[in-house]
């Protein structure tokens, strides 16, 4: 309770400035990311001294994981002792600028010739809130399904395109009768956080011909045809037992499926973004796999009808809006995004440069899995985020955790989507499409 | 007085003015929270998410506070002072050790034990005495797992409560009850218990206070999880404030807690005042 006040009453704590060189604290987390940006400070702080600008910059750790991470940044932000530079979490995006966390950066990025010729125009959509720009993007992904190739082929199961959802689902079912081996890994439940909805939810919900979000009216879709489509297969999923279930109930449950099923060939499909390449199973990943392009391949992700690709800005780079320096964490956040910081984060995180000239860099250049991947990121769909993307990114966590853990049917999470976002935007911000 | 007033009743009138507001940690409400009266409440009692915590609490309470712990800590109280008792040091030193150990250590050292198949020690122990075990014991029996680890690491509390209280009970009194021909269960069920009495329910209304706020154990063991299995309300509330960012909600559920825990240790008080 006191923690709970303390932040309520928050807003008069500033941060120590040290003496003499101006301090300019950023917030990073995760080790790959903690890392990347010890080797960018040094490059930073000695072009900011040869303009004659010396800073010190500060780093500061937060916590691993996503949902910790994001807590940390809206409680120092609301309690006045945010870092000046942070990453934030796309679906955070309007929920921050609706709270004045963010400077606005549009005129900065106006005025700055990259932002308009290399950075992909879907890109820069994405990252824009109500027509203003509060954040750049480093990078960005395609979510995609990723499968064990080597495994399928030895069973004698197809490798080929599964087009429709019922494509999918009937070669999950022939996984798990051939091989006994759970199938298919769409995360889901409460406990993989903003990842239920950006790397499971959303990847269904998009190959439906139901839209989540109505940019005509400015509301969301609570009650639609292809809602309770991606509910039914989550059900059937679980029932089935196709899906791993008992892990994604666990803790950190990328873990025991990403990390260790599926690299010890246990589960034979997943939803990743093209991260994974590098970030989860290559050498210096979470969870090395030996002979990686060798034994798995991506598929597109398959919809209603036809597949597609998704492509997502998961963490851009923004400034505290009652930073000190505004303007110095501003020339950080253009070096952490400029070709050079695009190429290094690409090649650490191992995502797609948001940025056509990253590939003059050894550190891009060198990841033509990645390269390849641009043309998917400028056809692929993508959801623009809008107020109130937060609760639905929670209440469908909350829904297909009901799923997964049998307490409501593909139905009852419907109602239950439709009934908690409804009270926790209002009547006035949701909609429901007529169900067939 | 200051520092009671400041640590205590200020942030306690502040949750409760806040738990009459829409105030969030993002979005509009964070710079312009509302007035809405009693609206946070209303929705506590009819939300399921809390009921079910509310109910987990009531369990975890029961059967690791009220039962667990006091069963193991009166046990080993009494044998502890006892005279006779054989290597009576390293007996009290094994059931102290629990105490002296952080609970974040507790978390990492049990998740390690009660890992799934042959990454638990336990599985491991099992297999080791013939027994075929690959339980996945905090998806298998979340509750049960929980609650037996807070038996083991509030046990020395209640066993040091319990043999102070002990200890200030004349021994001659416990003599005549045997030698006017009472067994030992008669003398400990008629002479010693009912000594005990006061200690035993200072011990009740510390151990639900501490037990119903416990939160870092459980968040570092199961994050409330499988699918709120383990959600007692002091998890509920964190993930309503800091995970979904409603402050306001956050403290209605702290208030709401708040009077719990203030009606329980009422009660107890009452009934240790009528006993005396």
């Amino acid at each position: 309770m006191l923690m709970i006040v303390i932040i309520a009453l928050g807003g008069t704590i500033t941060p120590v400035v040290g003496q003499g060189l101006p301090t300019l604290r950023i917030l990073v987390h995760q080790r790959p990311r903690i890392e990347l940006v010890r080797q960018m400070v040094p490059m930073f702080e000695a072009i900011m001294m040869q303009r004659g600008r010396p800073v010190k910059v500060e780093i500061v750790e937060g916590p691993a994981p996503d949902p910790e991470y994001q807590t940390k940044l809206f409680v120092d932000l609301r309690a006045g002792t945010g870092a000046d530079a942070f990453m934030v979490r796309n679906t955070f995006l309007p929920s921050a600028v609706e709270a004045r966390y963010l400077l606005d950066l549009t005129d900065r990025l106006t005025a700055w010739r990259d932002w308009s010729t290399q950075f992909y125009p879907v890109l820069r959509n994405q990252v824009a809130v109500g027509g203003r720009i509060y954040s750049v993007p480093p990078g960005a992904s395609v979510m995609l399904l990723f499968y064990r190739r080597d495994i399928l082929q030895s069973l004698g199961i197809s490798t080929a395109q599964p087009k429709t959802f019922d494509d999918l689902l009937n070669r999950a079912r022939e996984i798990r009768q051939k091989s006994g081996k759970f199938a298919v890994l769409y995360p889901a439940g409460a406990q993989w956080g903003g990842g239920t909805f950006s790397e499971g939810f959303l990847l269904l919900m998009l190959g439906t011909k139901s839209p989540l979000y109505n940019g005509a009216t400015g509301r969301w879709v609570v009650r639609s045809p292809g809602l309770l489509t991606v509910f039914k297969i989550y059900e059937t999923l679980a029932k089935e037992r196709l899906l791993p279930v008992d892990p994604l109930l666990a803790p950190q449950p990328w873990v025991p499926t990403k990390y260790r099923m599926f690299t010890a060939g246990d589960l034979l499909i997943t939803t990743s973004g093209t991260w994974a390449w590098d970030f989860d199973w290559g050498p210096n990943g979470a969870a090395p796999l030996p002979g990686l392009f060798e034994k798995v391949a991506t598929w597109e992700l398959p919809g209603e009808t036809e597949p597609y690709v998704l492509s997502i800005v998961s963490w851009s780079w923004a400034v505290n809006a009652a930073s000190r320096q505004p303007d110095l964490a501003w020339e950080w956040v253009k070096f952490a995004t400029s070709a050079r910081g695009a190429a290094m984060w690409s090649g650490t995180i191992g995502a797609i440069a948001a940025r056509r000239d990253a590939k003059i860099y050894a550190a891009y250049a060198t990841k033509p899995h990645l390269i390849a991947q641009e043309r998917s990121l400028l056809r692929g769909k993508f959801l623009h985020p809008a107020s109130g993307i937060d609760r639905i990114a929670f209440f469908a966590a909350q829904a297909t955790d009901g799923i997964i853990t049998g307490r409501m049917t593909a139905d009852q999470a419907l109602d239950f989507f439709a009934r908690e976002v409804t009270a926790a935007l209002g009547t006035q911000a949701v909609e429901s499409l007529p169900m067939r | 007085m200051a520092i009671p007033f400041g640590l205590l009743l200020i942030p306690a009138l502040w949750a409760v003015y806040q738990s009459l507001t829409n105030a969030a940690l993002a979005g509009v409400e964070a710079i312009h929270p509302k007035f809405i009266g009693l609206q946070n409440y209303v929705t506590l009692l009819r939300d399921p998410g809390f009921r079910n915590s509310l109910s987990v609490s009531l369990k975890f309470l029961i059967w690791s506070a009220l039962v667990g712990q006091f069963l193991l800590g009166m046990t080993a109280a009494v044998a502890l002072r006892r005279n006779d008792l054989k290597m009576r040091d390293l007996f009290g030193a094994i059931i102290l050790l629990p105490l002296a150990v952080p609970e974040i250590v507790v978390a990492f050292m049990w998740t390690s034990f009660l890992a799934p198949g042959e990454f638990g020690s336990l599985n491991r122990l099992l297999r080791f005495v013939g027994i075929s075990a690959s339980a996945n014991w905090f998806y298998q029996y979340p509750l049960p797992s929980v609650i037996l680890i807070n038996i083991w690491r509030g046990v020395t509390f209640a066993t040091i409560l319990f043999l102070s209280g002990l200890q200030t009970i004349p021994t001659e009194l416990e003599e005549a009850g045997a030698v006017d021909g009472g067994s030992p269960r008669q003398v400990f069920q008629y002479i010693t218990l009912p000594l005990l009495m006061p200690v035993i329910f200072t011990y009740m209304i510390l151990t639900t206070i501490t037990t119903l706020s416990i939160f870092g154990l459980i968040y570092a063991l199961t994050r409330g999880g499988p699918g709120g299995a383990t959600e007692v309300v002091p998890i509920y509330m964190y993930n309503r404030a800091f995970q979904f960012y409603q402050l306001g909600y956050g403290s209605a559920v702290a208030v709401v807690m708040l009077i719990v825990a203030l009606t329980l240790g009422f009660i107890y008080v009452r009934s240790l005042r009528v006993m005396l």
